[in-house]
């Protein structure tokens, strides 16, 4: 029985293996992210016709792999393989489904002819990818895992004697938040390395470059230039380079990879998913490019503000009370005192912009003041952001990293001190991967802050699940 | 012989003078449309600019040789300079002087009372020039970076170290719009630190902080990005790391002797300070680069004609480097009413320009987009404008992240040459000439 792979655009596809049909990462919706961004190549599936999956597999909580909308259209009865995420395993429980199954590192499940090994990654965030064993062949789906030397050699150990077939290889080094939050941008040399370092051990007899198909649209859409380092040619060059007998695949819209005894091939395209002529034009990495001011400008109209920013500034001055009684956050806002931190909030509106600052005196919130001139002594670390995007992550109508991602929050930071050794700076604690090293002197970047801050109100996270999902029931029911 | 005595003309400018003698040194005295310095000489009473007899350079970047200065205050003035700082700077400019010197590097030359050695820096086209009249001495370092090796040969001209001057700017302004967004420039900081730090372990007295320019014009959102501290934080940072080292910031037009104290030979020059007092705030964005003149048919016939009178080793190392590297280079000219892009890439120890984008079977190709304002590239291509100052008059954006893969693995680049931030005993392996270097090239040849 050979294998086979359908790609139905980014990280989405439907591995069948052995009789036993996965649907990975369902996406099946033009946009997502309250419409902040969409997939190129641009396509189009046709749902009625999408086969029935055997088994459903959720690789971690980033809105471009869970997308509630499109799970809303699935089987509630099909099983459900997940990252061991609450935000994930909530919004399966709520959408109905039955039989959900969250996952750990390297936890495997034996399906008749085939095993599923779960293998893990660096990120913070819990996250996946899956290893399909079978009797015909093995294939990867790495989704967006990251993973070092070792864990690939435990991989490559897992198969066995045999070569890997088809290495679905998550290639891009993604630095969507370097321009953002105003941090260098460099060629991420050591993030490549460790991804091709993975092609390097494995040498599989295929490789497709993917998962790169996310893009920001309308007034997210200049964030693209400053998202994918390597282009795809790189890629491909790079895997070819340290695997030189594999053969590199394009993930087309609809296209099929079958490994049948031994032989990978092309076999067609899907006939329910259609894809549609779009330029590639704006996905070049080019720093040249602006990083427009932020502005309600071309963003979905849900976006403006409300309420009042007296109201809004209430909203983080309560929120900012709440997590100085948070213990686990104690280590880090006293590492802020310690350095002298200031965490500027700006909010921006159409008029005039406000500030908000906080800095940790123990447990106290400083007042809310004016932007004002520095002195010798501050340290700060700021984050801008429209006050009508704020309240819509407030009120739970936007993801907190659907707004990060989107570029819709702008943050730098001073934070260092001079002594006879020279300049000391603490670490500072944004959403890495788990290999970071923290230590006594690491604070919050003032993103994170902020996400503590809107996190800190319990229901926000359940909230937004909520909404997601009721959006995505009405719109189903009007379909 | 009388005291030696200097002041701060704006950025890193000084005048230096004795009773006999005075020269301007590095002067920015005008504040182009594009670049001002935070304070600078308003006006100048016509006795005391007379007695200025000399103008003294250490570079040649747009810092360091303004050409509007240099257009008021050149004619009727003996020019002093490194060799290559005198050779690079234009013909028209050059000859407007009374008198040019050109300097080789530790040779001393006088004007008048006063003594000049120029002192080569760590990059190899960093220069800095001591200023002595008699046993007294004043070090300014301008764009140079300096060691214990030179600082030990400074030591042997000297008797003794007395006043310092180093660049307290961080050049902000070089690299926005380049690299994208921008973070708080901690190395930088960390070498002013370390040139602070140096110097008072040799010994020299006092050491003065000056530099500071900002943009203006098209490229004023700039300003934001530009000055991360303010100076007073700059002298405390420099307290905290060199305790009981006496630094000082004086005020523009103030003339100080060579142990600190205020002067009184010349009168003092009158200033004005243009600082807008913007906030360094990297979060307010990078707006578009702006889309001016228009494009021509021209551009791939001048390059060729640019590229057959360039001669030595300069255009052969792009060449290799850009062939190793297997770059291609994307020149962009934008308009108001579109963008016309041409590719140059190497190709037979040559370079060739083609309007169509070259491709290559799964074989690695590293974009360098250099983007130019139409008005912009046509400057530079007639060489009335470098690509430094069309940088830093935001008519030109680079953008270059190129990756090799080689039996080493997987390698990137350290960059030589102009505004780049390594010195050159870094990495042999990965020489690539900075992208500024690299795209000058294409301009005609000095």
């Amino acid at each position: 029985m050979s294998i086979q792979v359908t790609f139905i655009g980014h990280a989405c596809v439907i591995i069948e293996i052995s009789g036993i049909r996965i649907l990975c990462d369902p996406h099946l919706h033009p946009t997502f992210s309250s419409g902040l961004f969409t997939y190129f190549p641009a396509r189009d599936v046709d749902i009625a016709e999408l086969p029935n999956p055997d088994l459903i597999f959720i690789s971690h909580r980033h809105r471009d792999h869970y997308n509630l909308a499109s799970l809303a259209l699935l089987d509630r009865s099909v099983p459900v393989i997940c990252a061991a995420d609450l935000e994930i395993l909530y919004g399966l429980e709520k959408l109905g489904f039955k039989d959900i199954n969250p996952i750990t590192d390297w936890e495997e499940i034996s399906l008749e002819n085939v095993t599923l090994v779960f293998t893990p990654s660096l990120y913070r965030v819990p996250e996946h990818g899956l290893l399909a064993l079978g009797e015909s062949g093995a294939v990867w789906n790495m989704v967006d895992t990251m993973i070092d030397h070792a864990e690939a050699i435990r991989c490559k150990r897992r198969i066995g004697a045999r070569k890997l077939d088809l290495l679905l290889w998550p290639y891009q080094p993604l630095m969507e938040t370097h321009a953002p939050t105003n941090r260098l941008i460099s060629f991420p040399v050591n993030h490549f390395r460790r991804q091709l370092e993975v092609v390097r051990v494995l040498q599989p007899k295929a490789v497709v470059p993917y998962s790169d198909g996310q893009f920001g649209v309308g007034g997210t859409a200049w964030l693209n230039h400053f998202k994918f380092p390597v282009s795809s040619g790189n890629g491909a060059a790079a895997a070819r380079w340290v695997a030189p007998d594999c053969e590199i695949f394009e993930p087309h819209p609809g296209g099929i990879i079958s490994i049948d005894q031994g032989t990978i091939a092309k076999r067609g395209s899907a006939p329910f998913v259609k894809a549609i002529a779009s330029s590639p034009a704006d996905r070049q990495f080019d720093t040249t490019q602006q990083v427009p001011p932020l502005s309600n400008h071309n963003l979905p109209g849900d976006l403006k503000l409300t309420w009042s920013i007296e109201e809004l500034t209430q909203r983080i001055l309560k929120a900012w009370r709440k997590i100085g009684g948070d213990k686990s956050l104690q280590p880090y806002l006293q590492a802020s005192a310690r350095w002298r931190v200031t965490y500027r909030i700006l909010l921006v509106t159409e008029e005039v912009n406000h500030s908000v600052e906080l800095s940790f005196q123990c447990g106290k919130e400083s007042e809310s003041r004016a932007h004002g001139r520095r002195t010798t002594e501050d340290n700060y670390a700021q984050v801008r952001v429209l006050a009508g995007v704020l309240q819509a992550i407030f009120e739970a109508r936007l993801h907190f990293v659907a707004a990060f991602l989107s570029g819709l929050l702008r943050s730098s930071e001073m934070v260092y001190r001079v002594t006879k050794n020279g300049v000391e700076t603490p670490l500072i604690l944004r959403d890495g991967t788990k290999e970071e090293p923290e230590h006594a002197d690491t604070i919050l970047c003032p993103v994170t802050l902020l996400n503590h801050l809107v996190g800190s109100q319990a229901s926000i996270a359940r909230s937004v699940v909520d909404r997601e999902i009721e959006r995505s029931l009405a719109d189903h029911e009007q379909r | 012989m009388s005291n030696l005595e200097v002041a701060s003309i704006g950025h890193l400018g000084l005048g230096c003078a004795t009773q006999e003698s005075a020269v301007f040194v590095d002067p920015f005295v005008e504040g182009t449309s594009s670049l001002r310095p935070l304070q600078l000489i308003d006006t100048m009473d016509p006795v005391t600019e007379a007695r200025f007899g000399a103008v003294a350079l250490t570079g040649l970047s747009a810092n360091l040789a303004d050409y509007r200065s240099l257009e008021r205050l050149l004619p009727g003035r003996h020019l002093l300079g490194p060799q290559d700082v005198i050779k690079g700077l234009p013909l028209g400019l050059r000859s407007q002087a009374a008198k040019v010197t050109s300097c080789e590097a530790w040779t001393p030359h006088r004007h008048g009372s006063l003594r000049f050695t120029f002192t080569p820096g760590a990059k190899g086209y960093d220069w800095g020039v001591l200023i002595q009249s008699g046993n007294q001495c004043v070090w300014n370092l301008g764009n140079s970076l300096t060691t214990v090796s030179i600082c030990a040969k400074v030591a042997t001209l000297i008797e003794a170290p007395q006043l310092a001057w180093i660049d307290g700017s961080f050049h902000q302004n070089f690299h926005v719009a380049s690299r994208g967004p921008s973070a708080f420039p901690y190395d930088r900081l960390r070498m002013i630190l370390a040139q602070a730090k140096l110097l008072s372990q040799l010994g020299w007295a006092d050491i003065l902080i000056h530099g500071g320019l900002y943009p203006m014009g098209r490229a004023s959102w700039k300003q934001h990005f530009e000055w991360p501290i303010p100076k007073e934080k700059l002298l405390v940072d420099l307290r905290n790391h060199v305790p009981g080292q006496r630094f000082l910031s004086p005020e523009c037009g103030m003339w100080t002797s060579t142990s600190g104290e205020p002067a009184s030979v010349m009168n003092p020059l009158a200033i004005k300070t243009s600082s807008p007092e913007v906030l360094f705030d990297p979060t307010i964005g990078i707006p578009p680069i702006l889309a001016d003149g228009t494009c021509t048919e021209a551009v791939p016939e001048t390059i060729k004609r640019n590229l057959s009178g360039q001669s030595g080793r300069g255009l052969g190392e792009v060449v290799d480097a850009l062939t190793r590297w297997q770059i291609v280079i994307e020149l962009r000219e934008v308009s108001s009413s579109g963008t016309r892009v041409w590719w140059i890439s190497p190709k037979d120890n040559a370079l060739i320009v083609c309007s169509e984008e070259p491709t290559s079977d799964e074989q690695l190709i590293n974009q360098f987009i250099a983007a130019f304002s139409a008005s912009g590239l046509q400057r530079f291509l007639s060489g009335t404008a470098t690509a430094e100052r069309l940088a830093l008059e935001d008519h030109l954006r680079i953008s270059s992240h190129p990756f090799s893969l080689t039996s080493q693995g997987l390698q990137t680049p350290t960059y030589h040459g102009a505004l780049s931030e390594k010195s050159p005993s870094a990495d042999q392996s990965c020489r690539l000439p900075a992208p500024l270097t690299t795209i000058s090239v294409l301009a005609p040849g000095v």
